[in-house]
């Protein structure tokens, strides 16, 4: 039993060391490059772990605590989250509410972090980030409320496991479903085409100009929960996506191929998009939610409630 | 299989409002014209085959290749604006689309008629309504084109969900209107961009003789 | 019918909009100790009357469930969104107010329309949640008041364009406000979120019950709920830096310095009843069953959410549990490193006065304050700079926002009442001979509808 608890978590951490690694190389690979290892922002992080930190006189002890707060809620999101039929550690009646909550949580701190220095890159970063995570959560509570109208069932474990592909329709709603979960993984982890990981001009920087004035011990540990966090988006996909299963070895085996079909995913759209124009990012975010009411009537049609079929 | 491509439907009539660029605009009516063209192969598979051959002419022939391949031409020809504005905010405008989706879903819970298909009727209320509202926010003339072949759309699905017996009349109707009403904007498109440098609607408002 | 003659007076006390525009005026005007319990309690006077009227009515429930749902999300979106805009940090904490209001009508909308469907677990999840964020209100926006108070005290100004960086001279105060922040923006481990979440987990058990106009309906609650959970977060998120972090905008926080221990005092009781009641929320649970038990004889549904209750308390231990032993982490690992300090980064310029290039409280709100303009009334004035102006002058740029319910609801009839009333206000000379001539006309006349029969 107590292997089993903490065997999703083990999962999901092992993942996360290679995830940022797999999509740098297949932007690489893509852009014809050689392209670092696997293992590159793995080795980075454990030297970051290793140095010391220079901190800037205008910050406060705020700026010194976040990024154990944002680690922390990221880590606790993770131990809700089930992979299959393994169930996660903590499972309640409406986990899911904790869990975007306490990732917000963890927003709240940083956005205060960046503020805390006193410097406009960091102002301008936090007010986007606020504002974008503003009109993504309603996409990601809409695609719940429709699977929990299908389900009958609150919970993450119970959602995910009482999800039948019947119909047709069905079909299409974990199509979409598992659109709308892709695009608001890469709004969240701050990926193109909102935001651009890899540029510096602050007119493009959403997330990470808050992380600019940070060094040593703190910028590993906010490394280390980007990818924890994009694992753990991927694992939400693969929970969608699974077929009924009963072999262990085989969910497995499938929760590893969907996570680097994901990542691989991640480097292709990265490489072939280009950035929005920022003023047009909201009305982007918000076709999202659009789309997720529209998800949210087809489940609406199958469960009966409309009465189509006359 | 039937609601799947309504859904989708319904889809594009979301994306309708987000995008801004013509050439989307474009694309999205020859999918549209493709999603017609499944609908109604699937709603009539069981009639008559010459039936089927004018539906089948008229949805994917017509909707979705010769019409955006005609508006293509015209755009390109004219060079016209790249980009439509339209006066409302697209933030605003989405939240209007998925209000007017859900009010038409929830209408669609009262009707108690025996005649009316329900599944098709609220999509096609929807489409109607949207492409109104199409033509309301922009200004341009060539978007207000687009805005008409949207309701023409939805008037071919509100046909399948009313006559669901006869839809030869109606779609030769619509049809006829289809392609009148693009021949002659086009062709008035052609002559005033050569004497005037503008189409937009409140310009040419200012025309007197 | 009755009920909204009575819901039109309750909600001008409690504070729903279309009727709130007294508020922003009230809460700054007073000082912040009674601001603080008039926003925590007299405000929730109107909602003891809504609540009131709500136990004698039984028929004609639904209707006025959705009526209240649709006013409560209308008034917690545009509060939020006015609030937003603010830059006096009173009139955005009324504002506020508005919102939580907003809050509370949500959850006793839903409670109405469990009763009116005959749902149990949906009108008590819905009434405890409202009736809990009730007293958590209280809690939070009056430590906020106080800790706003403590502000004024110290720098003798509410604007916040006017403060920045005053957590290294009042941290104490600070690290209440934060508490504040977080537990208003309903985010867990406080007690915000734990209301919210009674008020979820009731509109998402019950999502797959009922009919479609059920089902769209708590859509637009679970919609509405996320969207001000979602402003609040970035509200807060503004006040919060713009006050405390950064560096001081102006010279007005010189010569400020913390409070002493009487004015911290009453802060300490109230953060603790936040945390004890965001951490170990079960405890809560066995009052709320009974004053919930008014409405609906059948509280079963707060029993069958304790597992999900002690989940919460659960995962938030092992969360604070997982902070402190990150610290320790920490500190361990600093103990051989070299730690410097220095500048922020400034791009490699970092001559300039550093107060001048940080965000400004209205840069933060741009992005709404442009989005909601119908709302929030928010003009620029500024001169352009001409094309053939080559050495520009010097220019102003101010941004105003204004309450358009206050606009059109409030100013505009009372213009035109005044303007009327100016006009009859000369038959008021001040001289009593004009005064003895009026009595004579009055009494000419009356005699002569007498004689003509009339009267």
């Amino acid at each position: 039993m107590c292997c089993n608890m903490i065997f999703n978590p083990l999962v999901i951490i092992l993942v996360s060391l290679v995830f940022p690694g797999i999509i740098t190389l297949t932007k690489a690979k893509i852009a014809g490059r050689k392209g670092p290892s696997v293992l590159q922002p793995f080795y980075d992080n454990i030297r970051l772990f290793r140095k010391g930190n220079v901190f800037s006189a205008t910050t406060s002890w705020i700026f010194q605590f976040a990024p154990i707060i944002y680690f922390s809620t990221v880590f606790m999101a993770m131990l809700f989250i089930p992979l299959g039929k393994q169930p996660a550690i903590l499972s309640f009646e409406g986990d899911f509410v904790l869990f975007a909550y306490l990732l917000a949580f963890g927003k709240f701190m940083m956005i205060a972090a960046a503020m805390d220095t006193g410097s406009g890159f960091e102002g301008m970063g936090a007010n986007r980030e606020a504002f974008y995570s503003l009109l993504v959560e309603p996409a990601f509570f809409i695609v719940i409320a429709s699977m929990a109208l299908l389900t009958n069932h609150t919970s993450f474990y119970d959602l995910f496991n009482n999800l039948h592909i019947e119909s047709e329709l069905s079909y299409l709603i974990a199509i979409l479903s598992v659109y709308i979960f892709l695009w608001i993984a890469m709004i969240e982890n701050s990926r193109l085409p909102v935001d651009d990981p890899k540029t510096h001009l602050e007119l493009t920087m959403v997330h990470e100009v808050m992380v600019l004035d940070y060094s040593g011990f703190d910028l590993a540990m906010i490394q280390s929960s980007n990818g924890l966090k994009f694992t753990i988006y991927g694992a939400l996909i693969f929970n969608l996506v699974l077929p009924m299963q009963n072999y262990f070895a085989a969910q497995l085996g499938i929760f590893f191929i969907v996570e680097f079909i994901f990542a691989v995913s991640v480097g292709v759209l990265e490489s072939f998009r280009a950035r929005n124009k920022m003023a047009k990012n909201p009305q982007w975010i918000l076709a999202l939610s659009a789309l997720a009411i529209l998800g949210f009537l087809s489940v609406l049609i199958i469960t009966g409630k409309i009465v189509l079929m006359n | 299989m039937v609601i799947v491509l309504i859904i989708l439907f319904a889809a594009t009539l979301v994306y309708f409002f987000l995008s801004e660029r013509v050439y989307s605009f474009i694309w999205l009516l020859s999918i549209q014209g493709v999603l017609l063209f499944g609908i109604a192969f699937n709603n009539l598979i069981n009639i008559q085959p010459i039936e089927l051959i004018l539906i089948l002419l008229e949805t994917l022939i017509v909707k979705a290749i010769v019409v955006p391949w005609f508006l293509n031409r015209l755009h390109r020809k004219n060079q016209l604006k790249k980009i439509h504005e339209s006066t409302v905010p697209v933030f605003y405008s989405l939240i209007i689309i998925s209000a007017i989706l859900i009010g038409c879903f929830l209408m669609s819970y009262t009707i108690d008629n025996e005649i009316i298909q329900l599944r098709f009727f609220t999509v096609a209320l929807a489409t109607v309504i949207g492409g109104m509202y199409f033509i309301i926010i922009h200004k341009n003339i060539f978007s207000h084109l687009v805005g008409f072949l949207i309701i023409e759309n939805g008037t071919f699905l509100l046909s399948l969900a009313v006559g669901g017996e006869m839809p030869f009349l109606v779609s030769l109707a619509v049809l006829l209107d289809v392609l009148l009403a693009v021949l002659v904007i086009g062709v008035f498109l052609n002559k005033v961009s050569d004497t005037f440098d503008t189409i937009s609607a409140s310009k040419l408002n200012q025309l007197k003789d | 019918m009755l009920f909204i003659f009575f819901f039109i007076g309750f909600a001008i006390k409690a504070g729903f909009v279309p009727f709130h525009t007294w508020l922003p005026y009230a809460h700054p005007a007073a000082p912040s100790h009674v601001s603080g319990i008039m926003s925590g309690i007299i405000i929730k006077m109107g909602i003891y009357g809504i609540i009131r009227v709500l136990t004698y009515i039984h028929t004609g429930l639904f209707p006025i469930g959705i009526f209240l749902l649709i006013v409560s999300f209308v008034s917690g979106v545009l509060g939020v969104t006015l609030a937003i805009v603010q830059h006096d940090v009173k009139k955005l904490l009324a504002y506020h107010s508005i919102e939580n209001i907003g809050i509370i009508g949500m959850g006793i909308g839903i409670g109405v329309i469990g009763l009116a469907i005959n749902n149990p677990t949906l009108a008590v999840l819905g009434f405890a949640g409202g009736f809990l964020h009730i007293f958590n209100h209280a809690l939070f926006k009056s430590l906020l008041f106080f800790t706003a108070g403590n502000i004024y005290n110290q720098t003798h100004t509410r604007n916040i364009e006017h403060l920045g960086g005053l957590i290294k001279k009042m941290p104490k105060t600070a690290f209440f406000f934060l508490l504040g922040s977080v537990a208003i923006s309903g985010l867990p481990p406080f007690n915000g979120f734990i209301s919210e979440f009674l008020i979820y987990v009731g509109m998402f058990k019950e999502l797959h019950t009922g009919d479609l106009l059920l089902s769209l309906v708590l859509l637009g609650g679970i919609v509405g709920l996320v969207l001000i959970g979602g402003l609040a977060l970035y509200c807060f998120t503004k006040v919060f830096s713009i006050i405390f972090l950064g560096n001081a905008r102006s010279n007005k926080t010189e010569h400020a310095k913390e409070v002493n221990g009487s004015m911290l005092f009453p802060k300490f009781i109230l953060s603790f009843f936040i945390i004890f009641i965001g951490i170990l929320p079960v405890f809560v649970l066995k009052p709320l069953a009974e004053i919930v038990s008014i409405f609906t004889p059948d509280v079963s549904a707060l029993t069958e959410i304790i597992p999900s209750v002690q989940g919460i308390s659960v995962s938030l231990g092992i969360f604070i549990l997982m902070i402190a032993g990150l610290w320790f982490v920490r500190k361990l690992a600093a103990k051989n490193k070299t730690v410097e300090t220095g500048p922020t980064w400034g791009c490699a310029y970092t001559g300039a006065n550093p107060a001048v290039h940080q965000y400004s409280a209205t840069s933060y709100s741009d992005y709404i304050g442009n989005l909601a303009k119908y709302v929030t009334g928010n003009r620029k004035q500024f001169k352009i700079i001409e094309k053939d102006e080559i050495f520009p002058e010097p220019r102003k740029f101010e941004t105003h926002s204004s309450d358009i319910f206050e606009d059109y609801l409030v100013s505009k009839p009372t213009g035109k009442l005044l303007q009327f009333l100016e006009k009859i206000a000369v038959f008021q000379t001040g001289n009593l001979q004009h005064y003895l001539l009026y009595a004579i006309v009055f009494m000419a006349l009356i005699l002569g509808l007498t004689i003509l029969n009339v009267l």
